[in-house]
């Protein structure tokens, strides 16, 4: 835990602009924000594989895959469901409210260095 | 009755349960002439060692002169609609990955990285090149080599020829072909009769419904070789008699050059001839309604009319075309009886069975897994017709992967074909089991001259392509 607030605004929903992921980084944290259906998703933007970005990567109906070596991620749970990844994806507790979005990002993930690019 | 080849007698039948030369003259609709063709090849009688189901040397040899030298179905198209889609192709240790490399492209390239030879491919998914965990080494989708980190350290790598090692690829009916022999014939030498016979069902045109990947204690052959025949119905599935025509099945092969294929047509709603003269068609078809309708839960199951004038197959066939004309909107007044309801499988050689028809649209692949010759997988999909009225293409099913000690049973979306799968699964590892323990003086497999007869070929296949 940290001294976050509960509910952090990350983004507009208009901020998508027409796209499915918008990339954020709040508080040192590297977030990427996806429309999954109706639903939003925060996620750390860490592959758990090789720690690479995902927002390059492609984004199904509930999953999406890493760019890079594809390890692929369920959006509702974050389980790497197939590809070299074995961790799951660190997901935050999310909310829309208006057009606001929120995550909270007390439980952040740990990070041992800055993530490649 | 005496057929064609000689002496041999083609199937049992009874007054209640005709040969299917029979049915399908009896049919309520026009049966396509592939349906109706018969082989032209019937394999001598003999004894087949049962080392090769455990010998890992024979293994090796099918390795070295089998899977690196033939055309072996991996996939479906649909498993990889979009550009950078990849699906994980293992036979035994061999493994490869078919890639949508372009628009309208499929390549497939050996599973191994040029540079220290780490599996590039761990799994089916997508990625926007292809690059290797552990350097970097990465490869374009069309397999021209991208980036080496430390280019300066690699003076000795040119990178016109650190192109990735590719297997040809071709396809047909939606399934994608790979022969690693670069000097094979082209697939459409190998497909035989099966383009022309599957013609008026259009396979491209259908897609995964389910996908399941079962591991199973016993060598590939032994795996395939149970659903090559229906004599094993008698006593593997029993419930099955009423409506059933096993001993009834017809069984064809063709060989034509490059071309090993044969073909079994089980009939369904009509009782086994184990049954005899007096077994009921009309239980027959209520059975078959019933069979039917745990695939369609929700739909009122109808039963036998006695006072109709169709048979009781027809009866069964045109309830199959409606309900799946109101599911699917689409059109099927014009599919015979025998596509609607009945079991008819394709075999090419060496693995690759496609069903053909709505009775059971199934596609087996039976692979060696592992480097172990007493263990294999076998996956079966069940495909299903794209839906009418401008439905977009459904995605294909993910695979299901069912362990070893793990039943079908585990795999709810099947139905009661878990039940039957689990059934014949129960064989397997005795018969793995069994043939080891096999005396010196008795260690061989004995066929029947009819209903055994695509095993037989297949072993004849097999040998002459290891050059035994």
């Amino acid at each position: 835990m940290s001294d976050f607030p509960e509910w952090t605004p990350l983004a507009d929903i208009a901020d998508f602009a027409g796209e499915r992921k918008l990339v954020r980084s709040i508080y040192g944290i590297d977030l990427l924000l996806m429309l999954d259906g109706a639903d939003v998703v925060v996620a750390h933007n860490h592959c758990t594989h090789m720690g690479r970005p995902l927002d390059r990567g492609k984004l199904m109906a509930g999953q999406i895959s890493c760019p890079f070596h594809g390890a692929c991620f369920d959006l509702r749970t974050g389980a790497a469901r197939s590809g070299p990844a074995v961790a799951p994806l660190h997901l935050f507790p999310a909310r829309v409210d208006g057009q606001t979005i929120y995550a909270d990002l007390r439980n952040k993930p740990v990070t041992l260095w800055a993530r490649p690019t | 009755m005496a057929g064609e080849f000689g002496d041999i007698v083609r199937g049992f039948s009874s007054k209640a349960s005709p040969l299917v030369t029979g049915l399908l003259e009896a049919d309520s609709r026009a049966v396509p002439a592939g349906l109706k063709q018969q082989g032209n090849y019937l394999p001598p009688s003999r004894q087949i060692p049962l080392s090769r189901y455990y010998d890992p040397a024979f293994a090796e040899l099918e390795k070295e002169k089998l899977w690196k030298k033939t055309w072996q179905y991996a996939c479906r198209e649909e498993d990889i609609p979009e550009v950078g889609d990849r699906y994980k192709y293992d036979v035994g240790t061999l493994s490869w990955f078919i890639v949508r490399s372009g628009p309208g492209e499929i390549r497939a390239f050996n599973n191994s990285c040029l540079h220290r030879g780490t599996q590039l491919c761990s799994s089916n998914g997508w990625s926007e090149s292809i690059r290797c965990p552990f350097h970097a080494w990465e490869w374009k989708l069309d397999g021209s080599l991208k980036n080496i980190p430390s280019r300066w350290d690699f003076p000795q790598v040119k990178t016109e020829e650190f192109k990735l090692p590719e297997a040809r690829v071709a396809t047909w009916g939606g399934f994608v072909f790979i022969n690693p022999d670069p000097d094979a014939a082209p697939l459409e030498n190998y497909l035989g009769v099966m383009p022309d016979h599957f013609k008026s069902w259009e396979p491209e045109n259908r897609f995964t419904a389910f996908h399941i990947r079962k591991r199973v204690r016993a060598n590939w052959k032994i795996t395939m070789e149970a659903f090559l025949e229906s004599y094993h119905v008698v006593e593997t599935h029993t419930e099955s008699l009423g409506f059933t025509g096993d001993a009834s099945t017809q069984y064809d092969i063709w060989e034509q050059g490059d071309a090993h294929i044969s073909r079994l047509i089980t009939p369904l709603a009509t009782p086994s001839p184990h049954l005899g003269d007096g077994a009921s068609i009309a239980e027959a078809a209520n059975y078959a309604f019933q069979a039917f309708a745990l695939a369609m839960p929700g739909v009122p199951v109808p039963s036998f009319d006695v006072d109709s004038k169709l048979s009781g197959r027809a009866q069964v066939a045109e309830w199959r075309r409606q309900m799946m004309g109101a599911g699917l909107a689409r059109d099927f007044s014009s599919w015979p009886d025998v596509t609607m309801i009945d079991s008819v499988e394709y075999h090419m050689f060496p693995n690759f069975c496609p069903w053909y028809g709505e009775g059971l649209p199934l596609v087996y692949q039976f692979l060696p897994y592992g480097d172990d010759p007493n263990q294999s997988v076998m996956s079966v999909r069940l495909t299903a017709p794209l839906p009418g009225g401008g439905a977009p293409r459904p995605p294909s099913a993910p695979i299901r992967e069912i362990g070893f000690d793990e039943l079908f049973n585990s795999a709810p979306e099947i139905g009661l074909l878990a039940v039957i799968f689990d059934q014949d699964m129960s064989n397997l590892p005795r018969i793995q089991s069994g043939l080891r323990a096999a005396s010196d003086t008795r260690a061989v497999a004995t066929f029947g001259r009819y209903q055994e007869q695509r095993i037989l070929h297949f072993h004849e296949v097999l040998e002459k392509t290891l050059g035994l």
